[in-house]
Protein backbone atom coordinates (compact mmCIF):
# COMPACT_ATOMS: atom_id res chain seq x y z
CA UNK A 1 0.00 0.00 0.00
CA UNK A 2 2.89 2.52 1.15
CA UNK A 3 4.87 1.62 -1.77
CA UNK A 4 2.30 1.95 -4.61
CA UNK A 5 1.37 5.19 -3.34
CA UNK A 6 5.25 6.53 -2.91
CA UNK A 7 5.21 4.87 -6.85
CA UNK A 8 2.45 6.87 -8.46
CA UNK A 9 3.63 9.74 -6.52
CA UNK A 10 7.49 9.60 -8.12
CA UNK A 11 5.62 9.10 -11.39
CA UNK A 12 3.43 12.22 -11.39
CA UNK A 13 6.50 13.91 -10.56
CA UNK A 14 8.66 12.79 -13.55
CA UNK A 15 5.48 13.38 -15.44
CA UNK A 16 5.41 17.28 -14.75
CA UNK A 17 9.04 17.60 -15.19
CA UNK A 18 8.15 16.17 -18.75
CA UNK A 19 5.74 18.87 -19.24
CA UNK A 20 7.89 21.66 -18.48
CA UNK A 21 10.40 20.15 -20.87
CA UNK A 22 7.64 20.23 -23.74
CA UNK A 23 6.97 23.35 -23.04
CA UNK A 24 10.31 24.60 -23.46
CA UNK A 25 10.47 25.62 -26.85
CA UNK A 26 7.99 27.61 -27.14
CA UNK A 27 8.44 29.69 -23.98
CA UNK A 28 12.24 30.12 -25.65
CA UNK A 29 10.79 31.60 -28.59
CA UNK A 30 8.18 33.73 -27.16
CA UNK A 31 10.83 35.14 -24.42
CA UNK A 32 13.64 35.41 -27.10
CA UNK A 33 11.40 37.70 -29.35
CA UNK A 34 9.42 39.16 -26.45
CA UNK A 35 10.92 39.97 -23.41
CA UNK A 36 14.72 40.80 -24.37
CA UNK A 37 13.35 43.57 -26.85
CA UNK A 38 11.10 44.73 -24.33
CA UNK A 39 13.95 45.33 -22.09
CA UNK A 40 16.71 46.29 -24.24
CA UNK A 41 13.49 49.11 -25.50
CA UNK A 42 14.05 50.32 -22.21
CA UNK A 43 17.26 51.00 -22.23
CA UNK A 44 16.80 52.67 -25.39
CA UNK A 45 14.02 55.49 -24.26
CA UNK A 46 16.63 56.32 -21.18
CA UNK A 47 18.78 57.17 -23.81
CA UNK A 48 19.73 60.13 -26.12
CA UNK A 49 19.17 57.56 -29.66
CA UNK A 50 19.19 59.72 -32.53
CA UNK A 51 20.56 58.12 -36.19
CA UNK A 52 19.85 61.46 -37.75
CA UNK A 53 22.40 63.46 -35.65
CA UNK A 54 25.00 60.51 -34.63
CA UNK A 55 27.82 62.61 -34.23
CA UNK A 56 25.62 63.66 -30.97
CA UNK A 57 26.52 60.54 -29.40
CA UNK A 58 24.34 58.24 -27.21
CA UNK A 59 23.62 60.07 -23.84
CA UNK A 60 21.64 59.09 -20.79
CA UNK A 61 18.99 61.38 -20.73
CA UNK A 62 16.89 59.45 -18.29
CA UNK A 63 13.18 60.79 -18.44
CA UNK A 64 13.09 63.30 -20.94
CA UNK A 65 11.95 61.24 -23.88
CA UNK A 66 8.78 60.68 -21.35
CA UNK A 67 8.45 64.19 -20.31
CA UNK A 68 8.63 65.33 -23.86
CA UNK A 69 6.13 63.86 -25.18
CA UNK A 70 3.69 66.04 -22.78
CA UNK A 71 4.09 68.88 -24.23
CA UNK A 72 4.36 68.08 -27.90
CA UNK A 73 1.57 69.00 -29.83
CA UNK A 74 1.26 66.32 -31.95
CA UNK A 75 1.49 63.96 -29.50
CA UNK A 76 -1.93 65.53 -28.26
CA UNK A 77 -3.33 65.34 -31.59
CA UNK A 78 -2.60 61.82 -32.05
CA UNK A 79 -3.97 60.74 -29.19
CA UNK A 80 -7.46 62.81 -29.80
CA UNK A 81 -7.43 61.38 -33.51
CA UNK A 82 -7.32 58.21 -31.90
CA UNK A 83 -9.81 58.15 -29.10
CA UNK A 84 -11.88 59.65 -31.93
CA UNK A 85 -11.06 56.69 -34.77
CA UNK A 86 -11.28 53.99 -31.51
CA UNK A 87 -14.89 54.84 -30.31
CA UNK A 88 -16.95 55.35 -33.26
CA UNK A 89 -15.21 52.18 -34.81
CA UNK A 90 -16.23 49.94 -31.81
CA UNK A 91 -19.71 51.70 -31.10
CA UNK A 92 -20.05 50.82 -35.26
CA UNK A 93 -18.43 47.37 -35.05
CA UNK A 94 -20.54 46.38 -32.43
CA UNK A 95 -24.34 47.83 -32.80
CA UNK A 96 -23.68 46.63 -36.82
CA UNK A 97 -22.05 43.22 -35.45
CA UNK A 98 -24.98 42.31 -33.05
CA UNK A 99 -27.41 42.89 -35.35
CA UNK A 100 -26.44 41.27 -37.78
CA UNK A 101 -25.60 38.08 -35.67
CA UNK A 102 -28.83 38.44 -34.35
CA UNK A 103 -30.50 37.61 -37.81
CA UNK A 104 -27.92 35.19 -38.62
CA UNK A 105 -29.09 32.95 -35.36
CA UNK A 106 -32.44 32.59 -36.97
CA UNK A 107 -32.65 29.59 -39.99
CA UNK A 108 -33.26 30.46 -43.46
CA UNK A 109 -32.43 29.69 -46.95
CA UNK A 110 -28.99 30.85 -48.25
CA UNK A 111 -27.14 32.10 -44.86
CA UNK A 112 -24.47 30.06 -45.79
CA UNK A 113 -23.49 32.24 -48.38
CA UNK A 114 -23.43 35.33 -45.81
CA UNK A 115 -21.46 33.19 -43.79
CA UNK A 116 -18.70 32.90 -46.30
CA UNK A 117 -18.65 36.15 -47.67
CA UNK A 118 -18.40 37.25 -43.81
CA UNK A 119 -14.97 35.17 -44.27
CA UNK A 120 -13.95 37.50 -46.61
CA UNK A 121 -13.30 40.97 -45.43
CA UNK A 122 -11.35 39.07 -42.11
CA UNK A 123 -8.80 37.47 -43.98
CA UNK A 124 -8.44 40.28 -46.57
CA UNK A 125 -4.82 41.94 -46.20
CA UNK A 126 -5.23 44.81 -44.71
CA UNK A 127 -3.32 46.42 -47.07
CA UNK A 128 -4.92 45.65 -49.81
CA UNK A 129 -8.56 46.72 -47.72
CA UNK A 130 -6.92 49.98 -47.77
CA UNK A 131 -5.95 50.07 -51.38
CA UNK A 132 -9.48 49.57 -52.15
CA UNK A 133 -11.04 51.65 -50.04
CA UNK A 134 -8.62 54.67 -51.34
CA UNK A 135 -9.58 54.03 -54.30
CA UNK A 136 -13.45 54.10 -53.44
CA UNK A 137 -12.99 57.50 -51.97
CA UNK A 138 -10.90 58.97 -54.55
CA UNK A 139 -11.51 62.43 -55.54
CA UNK A 140 -11.03 62.13 -59.52
CA UNK A 141 -12.73 58.15 -60.10
CA UNK A 142 -14.07 57.25 -57.28
CA UNK A 143 -17.09 55.10 -57.55
CA UNK A 144 -18.36 56.50 -54.74
CA UNK A 145 -18.03 59.88 -55.84
CA UNK A 146 -19.71 58.50 -58.94
CA UNK A 147 -22.45 56.64 -57.43
CA UNK A 148 -23.31 59.67 -55.35
CA UNK A 149 -23.33 61.96 -58.60
CA UNK A 150 -25.31 59.47 -60.54
CA UNK A 151 -28.27 59.43 -57.66
CA UNK A 152 -27.87 63.14 -57.41
CA UNK A 153 -27.11 63.23 -53.88
CA UNK A 154 -23.79 65.13 -55.06
CA UNK A 155 -23.59 68.18 -57.54
CA UNK A 156 -20.20 67.46 -57.42
CA UNK A 157 -17.23 65.09 -57.21
CA UNK A 158 -16.20 65.57 -53.89
CA UNK A 159 -12.65 65.24 -52.19
CA UNK A 160 -13.16 63.07 -49.18
CA UNK A 161 -9.37 62.35 -48.27
CA UNK A 162 -8.64 65.52 -48.25
CA UNK A 163 -11.10 67.22 -46.07
CA UNK A 164 -10.19 66.52 -42.31
CA UNK A 165 -13.86 65.58 -40.95
CA UNK A 166 -14.63 62.70 -44.09
CA UNK A 167 -10.85 61.60 -44.40
CA UNK A 168 -11.44 60.44 -40.74
CA UNK A 169 -14.69 59.18 -41.48
CA UNK A 170 -13.54 57.12 -44.48
CA UNK A 171 -10.83 55.71 -42.13
CA UNK A 172 -13.29 54.68 -40.18
CA UNK A 173 -15.67 53.08 -42.68
CA UNK A 174 -12.65 51.05 -43.95
CA UNK A 175 -12.49 49.64 -40.40
CA UNK A 176 -15.96 49.01 -39.90
CA UNK A 177 -15.96 47.10 -43.14
CA UNK A 178 -12.68 45.06 -42.51
CA UNK A 179 -13.68 44.02 -38.51
CA UNK A 180 -17.30 43.45 -38.11
CA UNK A 181 -17.72 40.25 -39.87
CA UNK A 182 -14.90 38.62 -37.06
CA UNK A 183 -17.00 40.28 -34.12
CA UNK A 184 -20.64 38.66 -36.04
CA UNK A 185 -18.92 35.61 -35.82
CA UNK A 186 -17.91 35.55 -32.08
CA UNK A 187 -21.54 36.75 -31.16
CA UNK A 188 -22.87 34.31 -33.34
CA UNK A 189 -20.79 31.53 -32.10
CA UNK A 190 -22.49 32.43 -28.61
CA UNK A 191 -25.73 33.00 -29.59
CA UNK A 192 -25.69 29.44 -31.30
CA UNK A 193 -25.10 28.09 -27.83
CA UNK A 194 -28.25 29.53 -26.11
CA UNK A 195 -30.47 26.54 -25.91
CA UNK A 196 -33.81 27.34 -27.51
CA UNK A 197 -36.15 25.83 -25.39
CA UNK A 198 -35.57 28.92 -23.01
CA UNK A 199 -37.27 30.78 -25.52
CA UNK A 200 -40.47 28.53 -26.11
CA UNK A 201 -40.57 28.55 -22.30
CA UNK A 202 -40.19 32.80 -22.47
CA UNK A 203 -43.19 32.36 -25.31
CA UNK A 204 -45.17 30.36 -23.45
CA UNK A 205 -44.81 32.80 -20.65
CA UNK A 206 -46.19 35.76 -22.83
CA UNK A 207 -42.53 37.61 -22.94
CA UNK A 208 -41.97 39.24 -25.91
CA UNK A 209 -39.00 39.50 -28.11
CA UNK A 210 -37.44 42.95 -26.39
CA UNK A 211 -38.14 40.94 -23.15
CA UNK A 212 -36.76 37.43 -24.09
CA UNK A 213 -33.83 39.55 -25.50
CA UNK A 214 -33.44 41.74 -22.49
CA UNK A 215 -33.58 38.69 -20.08
CA UNK A 216 -32.44 35.43 -22.07
CA UNK A 217 -30.01 36.51 -24.70
CA UNK A 218 -28.30 39.92 -23.37
CA UNK A 219 -27.45 38.05 -19.59
CA UNK A 220 -25.93 35.36 -21.36
CA UNK A 221 -24.09 37.47 -24.10
CA UNK A 222 -22.89 40.01 -21.91
CA UNK A 223 -19.47 38.31 -20.92
CA UNK A 224 -18.72 37.42 -24.51
CA UNK A 225 -19.61 40.88 -25.63
CA UNK A 226 -17.45 42.65 -23.13
CA UNK A 227 -14.68 39.94 -24.24
CA UNK A 228 -14.73 40.84 -28.04
CA UNK A 229 -15.24 44.99 -26.70
CA UNK A 230 -12.06 44.48 -24.84
CA UNK A 231 -9.98 42.43 -27.62
CA UNK A 232 -11.09 44.68 -30.26
CA UNK A 233 -10.39 47.53 -28.13
CA UNK A 234 -6.74 46.94 -27.93
CA UNK A 235 -6.48 46.03 -31.71
CA UNK A 236 -8.04 49.33 -33.00
CA UNK A 237 -5.68 50.95 -30.62
CA UNK A 238 -3.30 49.43 -32.56
CA UNK A 239 -4.43 49.98 -36.78
CA UNK A 240 -1.23 51.16 -38.41
CA UNK A 241 -1.43 49.88 -42.12
CA UNK A 242 -4.50 51.25 -43.06
CA UNK A 243 -3.70 54.61 -41.73
CA UNK A 244 -0.28 53.95 -43.66
CA UNK A 245 -1.95 53.14 -46.91
CA UNK A 246 -5.09 55.60 -47.24
CA UNK A 247 -4.42 58.79 -45.91
CA UNK A 248 -0.62 58.99 -44.56
CA UNK A 249 -2.04 60.13 -41.65
CA UNK A 250 -3.18 63.55 -43.39
CA UNK A 251 -4.71 65.56 -44.30
CA UNK A 252 -2.81 68.36 -41.90
CA UNK A 253 -2.54 65.46 -39.72
CA UNK A 254 -6.16 64.85 -38.91
CA UNK A 255 -6.07 60.87 -39.10
CA UNK A 256 -2.84 60.48 -37.45
CA UNK A 257 -3.84 57.98 -34.85
CA UNK A 258 -0.82 57.14 -32.09
CA UNK A 259 1.02 54.29 -33.70
CA UNK A 260 1.33 56.29 -37.11
CA UNK A 261 2.71 58.98 -34.91
CA UNK A 262 5.15 56.76 -32.96
CA UNK A 263 6.07 54.97 -36.64
CA UNK A 264 6.29 58.53 -37.81
CA UNK A 265 9.00 59.49 -34.84
CA UNK A 266 10.76 56.35 -34.74
CA UNK A 267 11.22 55.41 -38.70
CA UNK A 268 10.89 59.09 -40.46
CA UNK A 269 12.33 61.15 -38.24
CA UNK A 270 14.78 58.16 -36.38
CA UNK A 271 13.74 59.83 -33.17
CA UNK A 272 14.46 56.36 -31.36
CA UNK A 273 14.32 56.94 -27.63
CA UNK A 274 11.56 59.07 -28.28
CA UNK A 275 9.97 56.56 -30.13
CA UNK A 276 10.22 53.84 -27.83
CA UNK A 277 9.09 55.97 -24.83
CA UNK A 278 5.53 56.86 -26.53
CA UNK A 279 5.60 52.60 -27.18
CA UNK A 280 5.43 52.28 -23.47
CA UNK A 281 3.13 55.21 -22.97
CA UNK A 282 0.74 53.08 -25.44
CA UNK A 283 1.45 49.66 -23.06
CA UNK A 284 0.31 51.24 -20.49
CA UNK A 285 -3.06 52.32 -21.99
CA UNK A 286 -3.21 48.93 -23.19
CA UNK A 287 -2.34 47.14 -20.12
CA UNK A 288 -5.16 49.15 -18.44
CA UNK A 289 -7.88 47.66 -21.11
CA UNK A 290 -5.62 43.93 -21.13
CA UNK A 291 -6.13 43.43 -17.15
CA UNK A 292 -9.51 43.90 -17.56
CA UNK A 293 -9.49 41.51 -20.13
CA UNK A 294 -7.47 38.84 -18.77
CA UNK A 295 -10.16 38.86 -15.86
CA UNK A 296 -13.01 38.32 -17.76
CA UNK A 297 -11.41 35.90 -19.88
CA UNK A 298 -10.44 33.96 -16.60
CA UNK A 299 -13.80 34.11 -15.11
CA UNK A 300 -15.04 32.41 -19.13
CA UNK A 301 -12.16 29.73 -18.19
CA UNK A 302 -13.23 29.02 -14.78
CA UNK A 303 -17.08 29.20 -15.79
CA UNK B 1 -29.85 40.57 -44.95
CA UNK B 2 -30.15 42.04 -48.43
CA UNK B 3 -28.03 44.74 -47.17
CA UNK B 4 -25.49 42.97 -45.51
CA UNK B 5 -24.98 40.95 -48.86
CA UNK B 6 -24.57 44.32 -50.56
CA UNK B 7 -22.17 45.92 -48.31
CA UNK B 8 -20.25 43.07 -48.14
CA UNK B 9 -19.99 42.41 -52.12
CA UNK B 10 -19.79 46.19 -53.13
CA UNK B 11 -16.47 47.25 -52.66
CA UNK B 12 -15.24 43.40 -53.12
CA UNK B 13 -17.20 43.94 -56.80
CA UNK B 14 -15.46 47.09 -57.83
CA UNK B 15 -11.95 45.66 -56.75
CA UNK B 16 -12.79 42.33 -59.34
CA UNK B 17 -14.64 44.35 -61.86
CA UNK B 18 -11.47 47.10 -61.95
CA UNK B 19 -8.80 44.65 -62.68
CA UNK B 20 -11.10 43.77 -65.13
CA UNK B 21 -11.70 47.01 -66.97
CA UNK B 22 -10.44 48.76 -69.78
CA UNK B 23 -8.76 52.62 -68.32
CA UNK B 24 -11.74 54.21 -70.75
CA UNK B 25 -14.11 52.08 -68.62
CA UNK B 26 -13.06 53.14 -65.12
CA UNK B 27 -11.69 57.07 -66.07
CA UNK B 28 -14.81 58.25 -66.97
CA UNK B 29 -17.57 59.90 -64.96
CA UNK B 30 -19.41 58.02 -63.79
CA UNK B 31 -17.21 54.70 -64.16
CA UNK B 32 -18.92 52.02 -65.98
CA UNK B 33 -20.62 49.38 -63.44
CA UNK B 34 -20.71 46.78 -66.05
CA UNK B 35 -17.55 47.61 -68.58
CA UNK B 36 -17.77 45.93 -71.67
CA UNK B 37 -15.50 44.18 -72.77
CA UNK B 38 -13.20 42.94 -69.66
CA UNK B 39 -9.79 42.33 -70.46
CA UNK B 40 -6.86 40.17 -68.39
CA UNK B 41 -4.41 42.90 -69.34
CA UNK B 42 -3.38 43.85 -66.03
CA UNK B 43 -2.65 40.75 -64.28
CA UNK B 44 -0.71 39.62 -67.22
CA UNK B 45 0.99 42.37 -66.57
CA UNK B 46 1.69 41.52 -63.38
CA UNK B 47 3.38 38.33 -65.14
CA UNK B 48 5.59 40.00 -67.38
CA UNK B 49 8.70 41.54 -67.45
CA UNK B 50 8.84 44.67 -66.37
CA UNK B 51 8.86 46.59 -62.86
CA UNK B 52 5.62 44.98 -61.58
CA UNK B 53 7.35 42.06 -61.79
CA UNK B 54 8.53 43.10 -58.41
CA UNK B 55 4.98 42.12 -56.79
CA UNK B 56 5.50 38.28 -58.13
CA UNK B 57 9.13 37.90 -57.18
CA UNK B 58 8.10 39.30 -53.43
CA UNK B 59 5.22 36.62 -53.25
CA UNK B 60 7.35 33.52 -52.88
CA UNK B 61 9.14 35.34 -49.93
CA UNK B 62 5.39 35.73 -47.89
CA UNK B 63 4.66 31.83 -48.82
CA UNK B 64 8.14 31.21 -47.31
CA UNK B 65 7.03 32.99 -43.97
CA UNK B 66 3.57 32.33 -43.92
CA UNK B 67 4.01 28.59 -44.33
CA UNK B 68 6.96 28.32 -41.89
CA UNK B 69 5.23 30.34 -39.56
CA UNK B 70 2.56 28.37 -40.00
CA UNK B 71 4.57 24.81 -39.43
CA UNK B 72 6.42 26.47 -36.78
CA UNK B 73 3.17 27.13 -34.32
CA UNK B 74 1.68 24.39 -35.15
CA UNK B 75 4.63 21.92 -34.02
CA UNK B 76 5.73 24.61 -30.81
CA UNK B 77 2.56 25.39 -29.39
CA UNK B 78 0.94 22.05 -30.44
CA UNK B 79 3.60 20.37 -28.06
CA UNK B 80 3.10 23.03 -25.65
CA UNK B 81 -0.71 22.56 -25.90
CA UNK B 82 -0.69 18.96 -24.74
CA UNK B 83 1.77 19.71 -21.81
CA UNK B 84 -0.57 22.37 -20.65
CA UNK B 85 -4.12 20.37 -20.91
CA UNK B 86 -2.69 17.00 -20.40
CA UNK B 87 0.40 16.76 -18.36
CA UNK B 88 -0.86 19.87 -16.57
CA UNK B 89 2.54 21.09 -14.52
CA UNK B 90 2.29 22.93 -11.39
CA UNK B 91 2.07 26.99 -12.86
CA UNK B 92 -0.01 25.68 -16.15
CA UNK B 93 -2.80 28.99 -15.14
CA UNK B 94 0.05 31.70 -14.48
CA UNK B 95 2.18 30.22 -18.20
CA UNK B 96 -1.63 30.53 -20.18
CA UNK B 97 -2.60 33.27 -18.85
CA UNK B 98 1.05 35.15 -18.68
CA UNK B 99 0.84 34.36 -22.70
CA UNK B 100 -2.52 35.77 -22.91
CA UNK B 101 -1.12 39.06 -21.89
CA UNK B 102 1.50 39.08 -24.14
CA UNK B 103 -0.25 39.05 -27.07
CA UNK B 104 -1.73 42.09 -26.32
CA UNK B 105 1.07 43.92 -25.76
CA UNK B 106 1.19 46.53 -28.75
CA UNK B 107 3.34 45.45 -32.22
CA UNK B 108 5.06 49.17 -32.01
CA UNK B 109 6.53 48.03 -28.85
CA UNK B 110 8.13 45.31 -29.99
CA UNK B 111 8.83 46.56 -33.29
CA UNK B 112 11.38 49.46 -32.40
CA UNK B 113 13.65 47.29 -30.01
CA UNK B 114 13.63 44.57 -32.69
CA UNK B 115 14.47 46.77 -35.48
CA UNK B 116 17.64 48.20 -33.59
CA UNK B 117 18.69 44.47 -32.18
CA UNK B 118 18.59 42.89 -35.65
CA UNK B 119 20.56 45.94 -37.24
CA UNK B 120 22.93 45.68 -34.92
CA UNK B 121 23.25 41.85 -35.57
CA UNK B 122 22.87 42.67 -39.44
CA UNK B 123 20.06 40.19 -39.11
CA UNK B 124 17.39 42.87 -40.99
CA UNK B 125 16.13 42.14 -44.48
CA UNK B 126 15.94 38.14 -43.68
CA UNK B 127 12.98 35.67 -43.97
CA UNK B 128 14.19 33.54 -41.40
CA UNK B 129 14.07 36.00 -38.67
CA UNK B 130 10.95 37.80 -40.06
CA UNK B 131 9.84 34.16 -39.81
CA UNK B 132 10.79 33.83 -36.12
CA UNK B 133 9.11 37.16 -34.98
CA UNK B 134 5.84 35.93 -37.04
CA UNK B 135 5.99 33.19 -34.57
CA UNK B 136 6.34 34.54 -31.06
CA UNK B 137 3.49 36.37 -32.07
CA UNK B 138 1.02 33.49 -33.41
CA UNK B 139 2.45 31.20 -30.76
CA UNK B 140 0.07 32.82 -27.74
CA UNK B 141 -3.06 32.41 -30.30
CA UNK B 142 -2.39 28.77 -31.61
CA UNK B 143 -1.44 27.80 -28.03
CA UNK B 144 -4.54 28.62 -26.43
CA UNK B 145 -6.61 27.76 -29.52
CA UNK B 146 -5.11 24.59 -29.17
CA UNK B 147 -5.37 24.10 -25.44
CA UNK B 148 -9.15 24.70 -25.49
CA UNK B 149 -9.52 21.93 -28.17
CA UNK B 150 -7.13 19.31 -26.05
CA UNK B 151 -8.99 19.95 -22.97
CA UNK B 152 -12.21 17.98 -24.27
CA UNK B 153 -9.99 15.16 -25.48
CA UNK B 154 -10.90 12.51 -22.79
CA UNK B 155 -7.81 11.92 -20.60
CA UNK B 156 -8.59 8.33 -20.28
CA UNK B 157 -7.12 7.86 -23.77
CA UNK B 158 -3.86 9.02 -22.90
CA UNK B 159 -3.54 7.52 -19.96
CA UNK B 160 -4.74 4.27 -21.19
CA UNK B 161 -1.66 4.75 -24.07
CA UNK B 162 1.02 6.04 -21.52
CA UNK B 163 0.17 2.59 -19.36
CA UNK B 164 1.47 0.65 -22.84
CA UNK B 165 4.62 2.47 -22.52
CA UNK B 166 4.19 4.92 -24.89
CA UNK B 167 6.11 8.48 -24.20
CA UNK B 168 4.13 11.80 -24.64
CA UNK B 169 5.10 12.67 -27.59
CA UNK B 170 4.14 9.12 -29.14
CA UNK B 171 0.99 9.75 -27.26
CA UNK B 172 0.61 13.75 -28.81
CA UNK B 173 1.47 12.46 -32.55
CA UNK B 174 -1.00 9.13 -32.22
CA UNK B 175 -3.75 9.52 -30.29
CA UNK B 176 -4.41 13.32 -30.13
CA UNK B 177 -3.13 14.80 -33.63
CA UNK B 178 -5.37 12.21 -35.31
CA UNK B 179 -8.87 13.54 -33.42
CA UNK B 180 -7.72 16.82 -33.19
CA UNK B 181 -7.72 18.26 -36.91
CA UNK B 182 -10.26 20.57 -36.79
CA UNK B 183 -8.23 22.90 -34.59
CA UNK B 184 -4.88 21.99 -35.74
CA UNK B 185 -6.55 22.97 -39.54
CA UNK B 186 -7.66 26.21 -37.96
CA UNK B 187 -4.41 27.25 -36.10
CA UNK B 188 -2.36 26.49 -39.37
CA UNK B 189 -4.40 28.46 -41.50
CA UNK B 190 -4.47 31.50 -38.34
CA UNK B 191 -1.46 31.37 -38.73
CA UNK B 192 -0.58 31.66 -42.24
CA UNK B 193 -2.75 34.47 -42.34
CA UNK B 194 -1.67 36.48 -39.93
CA UNK B 195 1.94 35.35 -41.14
CA UNK B 196 0.74 36.77 -44.83
CA UNK B 197 -1.27 39.84 -44.23
CA UNK B 198 0.74 41.43 -41.48
CA UNK B 199 2.64 44.80 -42.57
CA UNK B 200 4.35 46.49 -40.00
CA UNK B 201 7.21 44.28 -39.24
CA UNK B 202 7.68 43.20 -42.76
CA UNK B 203 7.66 47.35 -43.63
CA UNK B 204 10.11 47.69 -41.08
CA UNK B 205 12.74 44.96 -40.67
CA UNK B 206 12.70 44.02 -44.93
CA UNK B 207 13.41 45.92 -47.67
CA UNK B 208 15.26 44.49 -50.48
CA UNK B 209 12.89 42.24 -52.71
CA UNK B 210 15.03 39.16 -51.26
CA UNK B 211 13.01 39.39 -48.35
CA UNK B 212 10.23 41.84 -48.57
CA UNK B 213 6.49 40.51 -48.56
CA UNK B 214 3.94 41.06 -51.14
CA UNK B 215 2.21 43.07 -49.14
CA UNK B 216 5.32 46.00 -48.57
CA UNK B 217 5.71 45.89 -52.26
CA UNK B 218 1.63 46.11 -52.93
CA UNK B 219 1.68 49.15 -50.85
CA UNK B 220 4.99 50.95 -52.14
CA UNK B 221 2.90 50.85 -55.82
CA UNK B 222 0.45 53.24 -54.64
CA UNK B 223 1.44 56.74 -56.21
CA UNK B 224 3.68 55.13 -59.22
CA UNK B 225 1.64 56.92 -61.54
CA UNK B 226 1.71 53.96 -64.24
CA UNK B 227 -0.14 51.64 -62.09
CA UNK B 228 -3.63 53.28 -61.70
CA UNK B 229 -6.48 51.61 -60.14
CA UNK B 230 -6.94 49.27 -63.17
CA UNK B 231 -3.37 47.90 -62.32
CA UNK B 232 -3.83 48.20 -58.04
CA UNK B 233 -6.97 46.39 -58.08
CA UNK B 234 -5.07 43.34 -60.04
CA UNK B 235 -2.17 43.41 -57.85
CA UNK B 236 -4.22 43.63 -54.44
CA UNK B 237 -6.61 41.13 -55.60
CA UNK B 238 -3.63 38.25 -56.66
CA UNK B 239 -2.14 39.63 -52.79
CA UNK B 240 -5.49 38.70 -51.29
CA UNK B 241 -6.26 35.11 -53.48
CA UNK B 242 -4.38 32.96 -51.15
CA UNK B 243 -5.40 33.89 -47.29
CA UNK B 244 -8.92 34.38 -48.69
CA UNK B 245 -9.53 31.16 -50.16
CA UNK B 246 -7.64 29.05 -47.31
CA UNK B 247 -10.26 31.09 -44.97
CA UNK B 248 -13.30 30.11 -47.56
CA UNK B 249 -11.87 26.40 -47.98
CA UNK B 250 -11.76 25.50 -44.03
CA UNK B 251 -14.73 27.86 -43.15
CA UNK B 252 -16.42 25.16 -41.11
CA UNK B 253 -12.98 24.96 -38.76
CA UNK B 254 -12.40 28.77 -38.77
CA UNK B 255 -15.31 30.30 -37.56
CA UNK B 256 -14.99 27.49 -34.66
CA UNK B 257 -11.76 28.01 -34.42
CA UNK B 258 -11.92 31.91 -34.09
CA UNK B 259 -14.05 31.90 -31.08
CA UNK B 260 -11.61 29.36 -29.23
CA UNK B 261 -8.79 31.68 -29.82
CA UNK B 262 -10.14 34.53 -28.80
CA UNK B 263 -13.13 32.98 -26.83
CA UNK B 264 -13.24 29.89 -25.03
Amino acid sequence: MGRRQWQSKACGTINKQVGYFLLLPALVVIVSVVFYPLSYSLWVILHNLNLKRPWVGIQFVGVKNFSKMFSDYFFWNSIKNTLLFVSASISLVFTIGLGIALLLNQDFKGKWIIMVLLLVPWALPPVANAIMWKQIFDSNYGPLNGALFQIGLISSYKRWLADPNTAMLAVIIARVWQTTPFVTLLLLAKLQAIPKDLYDAAKIDGAGIWRAFYNITFPLLKLTMMIALILTTIWTFNVFDLIYVLTGGGPARATEVFVYFVYFQTFNLLNHGYGAALSYFLAFMTLLFALIYIKLFYKEVEA
Amino acid sequence: MGLVVFAIVVPIYWMVICSLSLPRDIYTRPPNWIPSPLTLEHYRALFAEGWERELLRTIPNSAVVAFSNAALSLILGGVAAYALAKIRPKGRLFLLFAILGIQLIPYIVFAIPLYLILSSLNLLDRLDSLSLIYCSFTLPIAIWLMYNYFQMIPSELIDAALIDGCSHLRALVRIVVPISTPALIATAVICFIGAWNDFLFALILTSSVSARTAPVTLAGFIGKYRVGFTGMSAASLLVSIPPVLLAVTFRKFMVRGLTMGAIK
